[in-house]
């Protein structure tokens, strides 16, 4: 997949010097070292030959987007404008340069893109395991994952889907995908194991997939990506007094930071959400910080 | 000496056939460009798929046009640089269409359809000159050969 997305010269030194089934991310930057994440490590990306940094050049960021987009950029403008693109293959690239508005003070385009984030999605087979023993108790529990940038959140939201609408559980399952992250859906094909029963909404946002997708698609629960306002709060809202279990995330590494943004406060003191599950990367992605009722007690027994 | 008079009338008339057969060429050239813009913007406004996919749906009779696609595709995916257009083509139209291919799909879908629309104006003009142009000069290039053809074996015999 990668080699699809880098230009060929960068591609083979990459190749040549690390495992490409452990890179987690690529740092790009105009002038400036590239930098891998490689099992969670990050290293400067060097020659071989000479061990000199590779730096980036503009033209090899204007090839990424460029063999990205597929040379159609009309056509990912919506998910330029919200800061990245996403590949074949689930590859998604935040991308930031300078924002221009238009008029009303939307954002119009993102110019003169100077950084690439190139962000490998890996599948962890049962990483949510402990936490499905919680969120499946006599039906499915509303539930919130909480985390900073970086702690598997998504990958940890992924192994729910799959094992929530999987050969051994049916429950009918509505992936709203604003960011493309979860199912990374890549014209009209969906990447990432999310469970046979599963339908997709990319691209929307979740007052708009919320509204379509319950009255359309009747699901059993809906699973989506970070919460980021009011309208995403209340779209939430909505669902869950309707009768639909809800499954989200949202960037905070803790209750407290979870409690100082408006619209997870909203969310938590209405009681919404049944389990709340704090993740961290302290000993790896991953790593259980808590997990906490609608009364914010916590219910997790270390080990289970 | 028969034989030979005849041989000069058929590669008079051939070589009638060829200049007057690059007006038809260059007339349906125009018609299958100026069908693919409108595909283009219809695409670009609406449905708005990868331009490669969109070559890949575009099935153009014209097997000059069916070449172009090939390259335009290669060109976009910056497999090649260049892109070589059909030799019926005068200098200053082959450049015209060269910087319409390396702005594609460079821009936001309004300003890219604006670019479409714009050079879909140009390609109906041009397709409309080409076949008036056709439609005068064909057959009298065709006729005029195969004339000349005639008065060489006259000469000549």
């Amino acid at each position: 997949m990668l080699q699809e997305i880098l230009p060929p010269d960068l591609y083979n030194i990459i190749s040549k010097s690390f495992n490409l089934d452990f890179i987690f991310e690529i740092r790009i930057r105009v002038n400036k070292p590239i930098v891998i994440n490689h099992s969670g490590v990050l290293k400067y990306l060097k020659n071989k030959e000479d061990n000199s940094l590779v730096c980036a050049t503009k033209s090899d960021i204007e090839k990424i987007i460029a063999s990205t987009t597929q040379s159609s950029l009309y056509a990912f403008m919506n998910e330029i404008k919200q800061g990245f693109i996403t590949a074949k293959g689930g590859i998604r690239i935040g991308i930031s340069g300078e924002v221009v508005y238009a008029e009303n003070q939307q954002v119009q385009t993102i110019k003169n893109i100077s950084s690439l984030n190139i962000r490998i999605p890996h599948e962890i087979k049962n990483c949510a395991h402990t936490a499905l023993c919680y969120i499946l108790n006599g039906g499915i529990n509303s539930t919130l994952i909480l985390s900073a940038p970086g702690a598997g959140k998504t990958t940890f939201l992924k192994d729910i889907c799959a094992n929530i609408s999987s050969e051994n559980r049916i429950y009918q399952t509505l992936i709203c995908d604003e960011r493309y992250e979860i199912a990374s859906s890549h014209l009209g094909n969906v990447v990432n194991n999310v469970g046979l029963c599963t339908d997709v909404i990319s691209g929307a946002t979740k007052e708009f997939a919320f509204n379509f997708g319950i009255r359309t698609m009747k699901p059993d629960v809906i699973i989506c990506d970070e919460i980021m306002n009011m309208q995403d709060a209340e779209a939430i809202k909505k669902a869950i007094n309707s009768g639909v279990s809800v499954i989200a995330t949202a960037h905070a590494s803790s209750l407290t930071d979870a409690k100082s943004r408006k619209e997870l406060k909203f969310l938590i003191d209405n009681k919404l959400f049944k389990r709340i599950i704090v993740l961290s990367a302290r000993n790896g992605p991953g790593t259980y910080e808590g997990i906490y009722n609608e009364n914010l007690n916590s219910i997790y027994k270390i080990g289970e | 000496m028969v034989i030979v008079c005849g041989a000069v009338v058929v590669i008079s008339g051939l070589i009638g056939y060829y200049f007057s057969n690059k007006l038809t060429k260059k007339s349906k050239f125009y018609k299958n460009m100026l069908e693919f813009c409108e595909k283009l913007e219809l695409n670009v406004g609406f449905l708005q798929d990868t331009m490669p996919e969109l070559i890949e749906n575009f099935k153009p009779p014209n097997a000059d046009m069916q070449n172009l696609m090939i390259q335009l595709k290669d060109y976009l995916a910056r497999k090649n640089n260049n892109i070589s257009l059909p030799t019926f083509l005068k200098e200053n139209e082959k450049q015209d269409l060269f910087n319409f291919f390396s702005h594609l799909g460079k821009h936001d879908a309004n300003s890219e359809q604006k670019i479409v629309m714009a050079f879909k104006q140009t390609m109906a003009n041009k397709a409309q000159e080409a076949e008036e142009y056709k439609n005068k000069n064909a057959p009298i290039i065709f006729k005029l050969a195969t004339f000349i053809g005639l008065a060489l074996a006259i000469i000549i015999y």
